[in-house]
């Protein structure tokens, strides 16, 4: 392990100018990720600044939305969550044991970076680059993204439902406070923008904004894996709907495992809106959701396991009164 | 008489929940330096140069080791090793994560970070990364110095006619992955030198077998080699063997001047150590309309890594049912992987999920319930060697288990059963596995104070060897257990049976129970012969033990306690010792059985399997310890649990790297996979008193036997589809 300076500040102001004046500086939380990153390889860092202490606990629900600071832990047990906004509730449930619930934040959890193992063994030669956008990869692995290239896929439970609701990121850095859509927060990586999201070295994610909406509570999140707890998403779906008795008035649909960022499938909502929530409106929203999928020949049962994930996530929804 | 064995708590129980005892890496050693290994990134090919001089350069590193500056001065053999040829001989690269560095420094962390820069530049050369890129080139292999010990091919009978004429037939081809043991505890090796003596703190599974190979490689005297193992966490095989890192590590000890401490990284453990190979199987089944099975052929394809090695698939097919007819063919491919070697359930394991798939499948088509067809077909006489079994209760494991399992409810026809979004299926197998036998021995020493002790240099790799041993002697001895107290993983020790192959029970068990009968017999000789003892005089053979006391047969008043007797001889200790040879002209075939019941619950859209209650009936003999043995067998489900559902070791096509040799990507089961409360184990008696000693069959392995097949044929019966290929996981359910 390289050697790295550790410091815990008790500003935010303070833990933002040493990030931002150093290279190789990273914000620690719950370490969750960052500390298994660190122990492979996969990253680096000369100077871990602790952010344990920073005032940025605290949940606030109120009739525009729901407030989530960086740090706090308590979200998915809380009932106002769980009763407005279900998805949330459930995929923080879904995304991890209760111990590493425990240690791990909200703001951390956006943060844990794609899901590929060719990062931990493209560090041996310092190829992690070109590794994340698939370049010297294999194509056949099979859990790897049908709607983007590369073998990463963004695994964050919490974060394909905050895109099902349109949750905004917030971040300060140097230039001041930024909100950035979930949906718009992400991006692929490529070989001359390795970074997975839009933040910019030095900005710190301090809250998390969900804004009320009548599909909010009537929400739901699905995660298929291959064991029943402690494993990361094959694919989930986030789902929510806004129904007048059985027509759906509007809905939201996000998938996870699907490509690099969070996907939100605007094409199912598009074949939803205005329709009876009947079997064959919720069997063409499944296929539009994953139209236009390019998956690998290892990969093409993540279509028809997605188009199904899909069916159960609206039936669900559907019966859920 | 019972004999099921008391259900005693483990002797090291509170030590281990505690955090108290202490596991190899654990052990506190002075002035320690620490070794990181380092391995290659390429899968074949030669090594032009390592930036070893770098590397030295940096804070605390005291020596790199390579290739470049190691010799081996013994040799190995592959009794003693898990890969003959060892790590640093040459610059030849077989596999990706062969070590190829050493990196020796004065903290972990510079060590770490050291090792982390270490570069090599490989000219590499074409890999067979992968089973299907070898599967072109299937051959036969010979019997050889190395890993192939048996011939290939066996047959009886007349399979060709048998199937020709047989009026159904049935064919299908059957895969489990490649495996590997994942025990808790990664390796470690702690080697420190007194003079020309080596002390050496090993995770093992085997005592004597570390001391012995290393005497061999090292070219020393085994006397001056000290092995010492309090406690493994966990090996499943893949601490049977020694490995070249535990070698290099002692020898750069001494060229060091200094202790040196390795422990693997939890990925290193997948090349750094032995695995289960791939297997791809393909049985032909020739039956009558009845169910009577006239013509069998099991060919198994197993994945063969840098030495030749047969993953034996089809043993058990010989043994298991009366198939008159039959032939088993092994067939191996290479590829640029390390060596295979034993896991939990080694053979019969993947075997096993052919064979009794297979048999559900011909079940389904003969529109016969899956038990009767193995009831038609069942072997009265071990067919293989035509002798009879010491002891069989197959069918009352079928009987027993179907009972507790309600077998009865069952609908035979695919897919009748449901539960809301789910799919229930009811399935069954037999298990079966050979009881081997190794030459061991164990002391048994009684104190003046009237407390004992059994030594014998075991390895407790988890399974409660150290209770059940200790309850043995406290039985013969008719001691109270908590008097008994057991020292066990030391070379100094006698030498005990490896903790592999399901033979401590049954072999340093026997040891135990000979070296507490000779102490026992030396008592009474004391006793009888000295006037002053209410024995005195009565002939040798009418002394028994009872309550802790030795008694006259004809009347048990009389008698007196080992303390009293050992205090009037002035003796402190009495020694007892005992050597357990098997018996290799034994007039019987001896195997423990078991029949597998499982009830699965199948999401009929998303193809999410679980196992939502699981029956084990075992026919092994006599159960020492009910509860360390319970454990046991749950455990043994649980780890096939895994091998059905998730398990699987996963290369990356192109590079021949391992893309989950981590905890979170190698998936065993977790709590949430487990139905812990409807987890039923059954032992039946077997009656079994020729098998040894103590008429105990080690339960180790043939608790995991079967749990696949059983698995697979649930889903089969809950979804109409058959999966031939495990782990059963979504996509193939779709």
């Amino acid at each position: 392990m390289q050697p790295f300076r550790y410091t815990r500040p008790i500003q935010v102001q303070d833990a933002l100018e040493i990030v931002a004046g150093e290279e190789d500086a990273a914000f620690i939380a719950g370490g969750t990720a960052l500390v298994n990153q660190l122990r492979s390889g996969e990253r680096r860092t000369t100077h871990l600044v602790d952010i344990t202490d920073l005032p940025l606990v605290g949940l606030e629900v109120t009739r525009q939305g729901v407030r989530l600071s960086a740090l706090e832990r308590g979200t998915a047990g809380d009932e106002r969550v769980r009763a407005g906004y279900p998805v949330v509730a459930e995929a923080l449930l879904a995304g991890a044991s209760p111990q590493i619930r425990n240690m791990a934040t909200p703001g951390g959890n956006l943060l844990q970076g794609l899901r590929t193992p060719f990062y931990r063994e493209a560090v041996l030669e310092g190829q992690r680059e070109q590794v994340s956008t698939g370049e010297t990869s294999d194509s056949g692995y099979r859990y790897g993204p049908i709607f983007s290239t590369g073998t990463g896929v963004y695994g964050s439970d919490l974060g394909v439902s905050l895109a099902a609701l349109d949750a905004v990121v917030v971040a300060e850095g140097a230039g001041g406070e930024r909100r950035l859509p979930v949906t718009e927060f992400y991006r692929e990586p490529s070989p001359d923008k390795p970074r997975e999201t839009f933040l910019e070295h030095g900005e710190l994610i301090t809250a998390i904004e969900i804004p009320a909406s009548p599909a909010a509570a009537r929400s739901t999140y699905l995660k298929v894996r291959e064991r029943a707890s402690y494993a990361y998403l094959v694919v989930s779906v986030a789902a929510a709907l806004e129904l007048e008795g059985d027509t759906v008035r509007s809905s939201r649909l996000a998938l996870g495992g699907v490509a690099a960022v969070p996907w939100r499938a605007e094409a199912a909502e598009r074949t939803l809106a205005g329709q009876r929530l009947s079997r064959d409106v919720i069997e063409a929203a499944a296929q539009a959701a994953v139209s236009g999928a390019r998956p690998s020949p290892q990969n093409a049962y993540k279509v028809e396991l997605v188009r199904r994930a899909v069916i159960r996530a609206l039936e669900t929804l559907g019966g859920r009164a | 008489m019972t004999r099921m064995g008391r259900g005693i708590d483990r002797i090291e129980a509170r030590i281990k929940v505690t955090g108290e005892a202490l596991y190899t890496a654990d052990v506190p050693v002075e002035n320690v330096a620490y070794g990181v290994l380092v391995g290659s990134t390429v899968a074949s090919g030669r090594i032009r140069r390592i930036n070893t001089r770098e590397v030295e350069r940096m804070p605390g590193v005291l020596r790199v080791f390579t290739h470049m500056n190691t010799r081996y001065p013994g040799e190995v053999t592959p009794e003693t090793v898990g890969e003959l040829r060892l790590s640093f001989s040459d610059d030849r690269v077989h596999y990706v994560g062969q070590v190829i560095a050493l990196v020796a420094a004065d903290s972990l962390e510079r060590a770490e970070e050291a090792a982390s820069l270490v570069r090599a530049e490989y000219e590499e050369a074409a890999a067979v990364t992968t089973f299907e890129m070898g599967l072109p080139s299937v051959f036969t292999p010979t019997v050889d110095e190395g890993y192939v010990e048996a011939e290939p091919d066996t047959s009886r009978g007349n399979f060709e006619a048998a199937y020709a004429d047989a009026p159904v037939r049935f064919e299908a081809r059957y895969g489990t992955q490649k495996y590997h043991q994942t025990p808790i505890e990664t390796y470690a090796t702690t080697a420190l030198w007194e003079d020309n003596r080596l002390i050496l703190f090993e995770s093992t599974q085997y005592v004597v077998g570390a001391q012995t190979g290393m005497a061999s490689v090292l070219n020393m005297n085994p006397d001056n080699i000290h092995v010492v193992s309090n406690f493994t966490g966990g090996g499943f095989g893949a601490k049977g063997h020694l490995w070249p890192h535990t070698i290099r590590t002692a020898m750069a000890a001494r060229e060091l001047g200094r202790p040196l401490k390795v422990q693997l990284t939890r990925p290193q453990m997948q090349t750094g150590s032995a695995y289960q190979a791939r297997t791809q199987q393909t049985i032909q089944l020739g039956a009558t309309e009845a169910g009577d099975i006239r013509a069998v052929s099991h060919t198994n394809i197993s994945q063969s890594g840098l030495d030749d090695r047969v993953e034996p698939a089809t043993d058990l097919t010989r043994v298991l049912y009366d198939f008159p007819n039959l032939i088993t063919r092994e067939r191996l491919v290479r590829t640029n992987h390390n060596t295979g070697g034993a896991m939990r359930p080694p053979g019969d394991g993947p075997g096993l999920f052919a064979l009794e798939s297979a048999l559900d499948e011909l079940a389904h088509q003969l529109n016969m319930d899956p038990i009767e067809l193995r009831r038609r077909n069942h072997a009265d006489r071990d067919p293989d060697q035509d002798k009879p079994f010491s002891g069989k209760a197959l069918l009352e494991c079928y009987e027993r288990g179907a009972e507790r399992f309600g077998w009865a409810q069952r609908d035979p026809v695919p897919r009748s059963m449901r539960d809301g979004h789910e799919l229930v299926g009811y399935g069954m197998a037999s298990a079966s596995r050979l009881q081997q036998a190794m030459e061991c021995q164990a002391a048994v020493t009684l104190h003046a104070d009237g407390s004992a002790v059994v030594a014998t240099g075991v390895a407790e790799i988890g399974g409660g060897s150290y209770t059940t041993l200790a309850q043995v002697a406290a039985e013969d001895l008719t001691l109270p257990y908590n008097r008994v107290a057991f020292r066990g993983g030391d070379s100094t020790l006698p030498a005990a049976s490896g903790s592999f192959g399901s033979m401590v029970s049954a072999s340093t068990g026997s040891a135990v129970k000979l070296a507490a009968m000779d102490a026992r017999a030396q008592a009474a000789r004391l006793a009888v012969a000295d006037s002053g003892s209410p024995l005195f005089g009565v002939a040798i053979e009418d002394v028994v033990a009872q309550d802790g006391r030795l008694v006259r047969r004809d009347n048990p008043n009389r008698g007196e306690s080992y303390a009293s007797i050992l205090t009037r001889a002035g003796r402190e200790t009495l020694r007892g010792h005992g050597r357990f040879v098997p018996n290799e002209e034994s007039p019987f075939s001896s195997y423990a059985f078991g029949a597998q019941f499982a009830e699965v619950r199948v999401d009929e859209l998303l193809g999410i399997v679980r196992v939502s209650r699981f029956v084990g009936a075992f026919a092994a003999g006599r159960i020492l310890n009910e509860k360390t043995a319970t454990s046991q067998a749950k455990g043994g489900i649980i780890y096939a649990i895994g091998t059905a559902l998730m398990e699987g070791v996963h290369h990356d096509h192109t590079s021949g790297r391992l893309i989950n040799a981590n905890l979170f990507d190698y998936h065993v089961p977790v709590n949430a996979d487990i139905p812990s409360s409807k987890l039923d184990v059954i032992f039946i008696d077997d009656g079994d008193t020729a098998v040894n000693l103590l008429g105990a069959k080690g339960i180790g392995e043939i608790v995991s036997i079967g749990v696949p097949a059983a698995i697979a044929n649930a889903v089969f019966h809950a979804t109409g589809k058959r999966v031939r290929e495990l782990p059963l996981t979504p996509d193939k359910l779709l």
